[in-house]
């Protein structure tokens, strides 16, 4: 029993990372009808830009890093998007995947030229709890029910990220053109929206909030050029689990990919005869991603004409 | 002070390499309803596209808007000016809720207290919507969605209201109440309308004006009691 | 001004067998002066060519995102492995083995990636691509004893405990009077051999019938569904049959290292066939081969000579940005792209210059990990999106066409040409 309590908890604890990182990705997924390939690298540039002003070369307090940096992500976020992205056709989306591509690889690479591939051992705790809450500990189970508070600590402010999100998007001007936008371009265009502002809104917005969730989970992935490569996979089946255009979708979607991952490795790793599968765990994620896309395409919470032809 | 609300001269307009508009000239005085007809494939809603710059279509051709030049001005701008148009299949937001699609629809105004003004006027005017307000809007009836599309252009208080084949998909009697509405927000409001309908006999019977579009060029004009009475509009589009 | 050949006429047969005799003097030129270490570059370029020719056929002509080309390679490259090694094969015996292996693979693969719509493809294959290389590890059905999981598997004789030996390089064999101490240069014969027939036969497949059908696919979905092109059974086979193509790749590849590991096979692979692609020319056979050159020898020349650190790589930024800005400036597509390739290389030259003049110490320092090329096709796969999409090949058509023109040949048509009718049957009726 308290070995699945603990899957449940450990999956949980993961899926506030994938939830972190998927909800940038369905912000620009809901603006734009885009994919960005790059969104991961993007929300690393922002953690180490926090990393920059915190630790390496200045010694700001975390949350006054966190919020310039959040601010430069942002603006790196909307000049990607104003030079590279707003010329081309939204609906043809080579240009789009190799633009996007291009950023990711020329992203990760100055990074990694920068920091040299290391991670970072003094890396910038937001979030200031540490520590491990234990339950249930007992004679065959001294390590007992583990709940890590750092993780906690995450949820918590994850939740409030989508706090702050719905408030924005639902209560504000800027919001309400937003999700007009992202419903129908064209009437947009017809009260009067001016949909290029929209777009660098949302993705501003999406980068802020993605180098904020980087921030957040850095202290527990490492902080090296490298963190994203690995979530991202598990981040875009987050997103598509929830359904690509709708945000608490991806939060859910990510506590979601969280759990199966747990539970199903976890099993898995019980049964002899498949246990192996535990050495390529990345299969997990892409086959869910696959299945989703297959058979459902709107997620769980996305609008059903994302699937349309 | 001209008379006219509208002038458009000389448009032209493309979808790539295929030419809809060669050469239109349009003109609707104020306070008055002007319509145009034609075929599927004639050009009537490039020519709203058209007026109104949208980026979807490739026009070009001198627009004035109560005297002022709109023809370079993209749309927002246009908007912003006091056009209002209802694109064809309604255009609602149909996840938003019907509140949010009318609020949307005051988006460029600044004066908040009058836009609750306008809201609760259009509520009483059409009391289905006050109704459904929190609903999504995509799930509201076509009839139900016309009004919402109609209220939400209004929210504007725009100068010259265009509409774009508002009676398509709808039922009979929901057609006629609509133009009744039209009639009515024309008499009270003084409303300047530019609509685009195949529906030729009930838009001549409410218009003051009309035009004809035929293969991208106008092929009838005058008071719309003339083109009622004339034997080629009749039995091309009225059916006689 | 441009010289004009009618197209099929006798001297466009000339003019083309002309064009094939220098590529192949050429060839032969570089297979046999170059120093044997660039031959096994040389080998790998072909090998990638292939791959890239496969990955055109469903981004180019069918225009599909199917971004998993790598993982095909993969299965080419571990199948052959495993059957030279486990089951005594001989390297000629793998390649239809390991095409069909991938071709299958590509069949299976095809059907869902019909459903799946544009974008999402893409996400799709390539999270499939980048999680690909990891099932080499998993124990089941014995694959990592197969593929050598994590540590990859060498192809070579082993004596086996009777004195059989298991599995051989692909060596010069003792009957062959050549190459003996220069193994690339022997395996160049049957890698060139593999891909020569590769090109050519896809080649014509492009010309014909059921390749004419895929390309309309990719230029009118609905036109062609109306025209009666049967949309998924072609859809499907062109998929397995560039995952055929990825396969042979993966042999090659395995003839000429001798040695298959996943990390070879990882989502950077497939970003350089994407580079390949675009690079030489979306949907067109000759851009894959020369895709293929500059992804490989551009990564080996940045790794070797440029790879330094940050103040290089802003360097190289800047004046790409400058080329594509200047070649923005420019009214005709042309001089654009002249624009943009002179302004490119001599900043390079310029750059390499300053730099070896520059002897700071510190200000460079060779990082093996390889960001600089990495930054550099990132910021090729940006600059061609806006530069030149139609990649070198479509450049090159286009400054060539000055010199020569084929002239193609109107078809005959019907004598009575006031009536013709759609008969729907010669349609819908193809091979």
């Amino acid at each position: 029993m308290t070995l699945f309590l603990q899957r449940v908890i450990d999956g949980l604890q993961n899926g506030a990372i994938y939830s972190v990182i998927a909800i940038p990705m369905v912000l620009i997924f809901k603006a734009t009808t885009l994919i960005n390939f790059a969104q991961g690298e993007l929300a690393m540039i922002g953690a180490f830009f926090c990393f920059i002003f915190a630790v390496q070369a200045f010694s700001l307090p975390v949350w006054v890093a966190a919020l310039i940096a959040m601010a430069l992500a942002a603006l790196l976020g909307m000049g990607i998007e104003r030079t590279m992205l707003r010329p081309f056709d939204p609906t043809d989306h080579l240009p789009v995947v190799l633009i996007t591509l291009g950023i990711f690889y020329i992203v990760n690479a100055v990074a990694g030229d920068i920091w040299n591939y290391q991670a970072q051992v003094e890396v910038p705790q937001l979030l200031p709890w540490e520590g491990t809450w234990k339950f249930f500990q007992s004679e065959d189970n001294p390590l007992g029910l583990r709940i890590q508070q750092d993780a906690v600590a995450m949820i918590i402010a994850l939740l409030v990220m989508l706090f702050i999100l719905w408030l924005i998007l639902s209560k504000t001007k800027m919001g309400l053109a937003f999700r007009g936008v992202s419903s129908n371009t064209e009437s947009s265009r017809l009260v009067g929206i001016r949909v290029g502002r929209i777009l660098s809104f949302g993705w501003g917005l999406a980068c802020a909030f993605g180098a904020l969730g980087a921030i957040i989970v850095a202290p527990r992935i490492t902080l090296q050029p490298q963190m994203m490569l690995l979530v991202l996979i598990y981040a875009l089946a987050a997103a598509a689990f929830g359904g690509l255009d709708s945000v608490y979708g991806a939060a859910i979607g990510g506590f979601a990919v969280g759990l199966l991952n747990s539970l199903v490795l976890g099993y898995i790793s019980d049964i002899d005869a498949v246990s192996s599968l535990s050495a390529a765990p990345l299969i997990f994620p892409v086959l869910l991603l696959l299945g989703v896309l297959w058979f459902r395409p709107a997620g769980l919470f996305g609008t059903k004409s994302i699937s349309r032809v | 002070m001209s008379e006219l609300m509208l002038e458009a001269k000389g448009i032209e307009a493309s979808y790539g390499l295929v030419d809809v508009l060669r050469g239109v000239d349009i003109e609707v005085k104020k306070g008055e309803v002007c319509v145009i007809l034609g075929a599927n494939g004639a050009g009537k809603t490039t020519t709203l596209r058209a007026i109104c710059n949208m980026p979807v279509v490739k026009s070009s051709g001198q627009v004035t808007l109560d005297g002022k030049d709109i023809s370079r001005a993209d749309t927002g701008a246009i908007v912003q000016q006091g056009v209002a148009h209802v694109p064809q299949g309604r255009g609602t937001f149909p996840e938003l809720s019907t509140l949010e699609n009318l609020q949307l629809g005051a988006y460029v105004r600044k004066d908040s207290k009058g836009v609750d003004e306008d809201l609760d006027r259009w509520f009483q005017m059409f009391p289905v919507l006050k109704e459904r307000k929190d609903q999504a809007a995509g799930s509201l009836s076509g009839g139900e969605q016309q009004m919402l599309a109609v209220s939400r252009a209004l929210m504007s208080r725009p100068k010259l209201l265009l509409l774009d084949e508002p009676s398509l998909g709808l039922a009979p009697i929901i057609i006629e109440d609509l133009f009744n509405t039209f009639a009515q927000i024309n008499r009270d409001e003084g409303m300047t309308m530019l609509i685009v309908e195949q529906n030729a006999n009930l838009a001549l019977n409410l218009a003051n004006s009309a035009y004809v579009l035929e293969a991208g060029g106008i092929a009838l004009s005058g008071p719309a009691e003339q083109l009622k009475n004339d034997p080629a509009v009749q039995e091309a589009y009225l059916g006689a | 001004m441009p010289y004009v050949i009618d197209r099929g006429s006798a001297q466009h047969r000339m003019y083309r067998m002309v064009g094939f005799a220098l590529l192949a003097l050429v060839g032969a030129a570089l297979w046999l002066f170059l120093p044997e270490f660039q031959v096994t570059r040389l080998n790998r370029v072909i090998a990638m060519a292939v791959a890239i020719l496969g990955l055109n056929l469903v981004v180019g002509f069918s225009g599909l995102l199917a971004l998993c080309q790598s993982a095909f390679i993969a299965i080419g490259a571990f199948v052959t492995a495993s059957l030279i090694m486990d089951h005594s094969w001989d390297y000629w015996m793998t390649v239809p083995f390991s095409m069909l292996a991938a071709f299958i693979m590509g069949l299976v693969l095809g059907v869902p990636a019909l459903k799946i719509k544009g974008l999402y493809l893409a996400m799709a294959t390539v999270a499939f691509a980048a999680a690909f290389p990891s099932l080499t590890k998993l124990e089941f059905w014995s694959i990592s004893e197969r593929t050598g999981g994590a540590n990859g598997r060498e192809i070579a004789a082993i004596p086996d405990g009777e004195g059989i030996i298991r599995g051989e390089k692909l060596n010069s064999p003792d009957w062959f009077p050549f190459f003996e101490n220069e193994p690339s240069r022997y395996r160049f014969i049957p890698i060139v051999i593999l891909g020569v027939l590769a090109f050519w036969m896809v080649g014509n497949l492009v010309k014909s019938r059921p390749g004419r059908a895929v390309i309309s696919i990719r230029d009118n979905e609905i036109g062609a569904a109306v025209s009666g092109v049967e949309l998924r059974r072609f859809k499907v086979l062109n998929f397995g049959l560039s995952a055929a193509l990825g396969g042979l790749a993966g042999v090659m590849w395995a003839m000429n290292s001798g040695f298959v590991a996943e990390q070879d096979f990882t989502f950077v692979l497939m970003v350089d066939l994407l580079v390949g692609l675009v690079v030489g020319g979306v949907g067109t056979v000759s851009g894959a081969a020369v895709g293929a050159i500059v992804v490989v020898f551009g990564r080996w020349l940045c790794q070797t000579y440029f790879d330094y650190s940050l103040s290089s790589m802003l360097w190289i930024a800047a004046v790409i940005a400058l080329a594509v800005w200047m070649s923005r400036q420019q009214p005709s597509g042309r001089t654009r792209v002249l624009t943009a390739i002179g302004v490119t290389v001599a900043g390079l030259i310029a750059g390499l210059l300053l730099f070896a003049a520059v002897d700071v110490p510190g200000l460079y320092q060779l990082n093996g990990n390889g960001p600089l090329s990495q930054a550099i096709f990132g910021i090729v796969l940006i600059a061609n999106v806006f530069v030149a999409p139609q990649g070198i090949i479509g450049a090159w058509r286009k400054l060539w066409s000055n010199v020569v023109q084929i002239r193609p040949i109107a078809p005959d048509l019907p004598a009575d040409a006031e009536s013709i009718s759609l008969n729907m049957d010669a349609v819908t009726s193809h091979a």
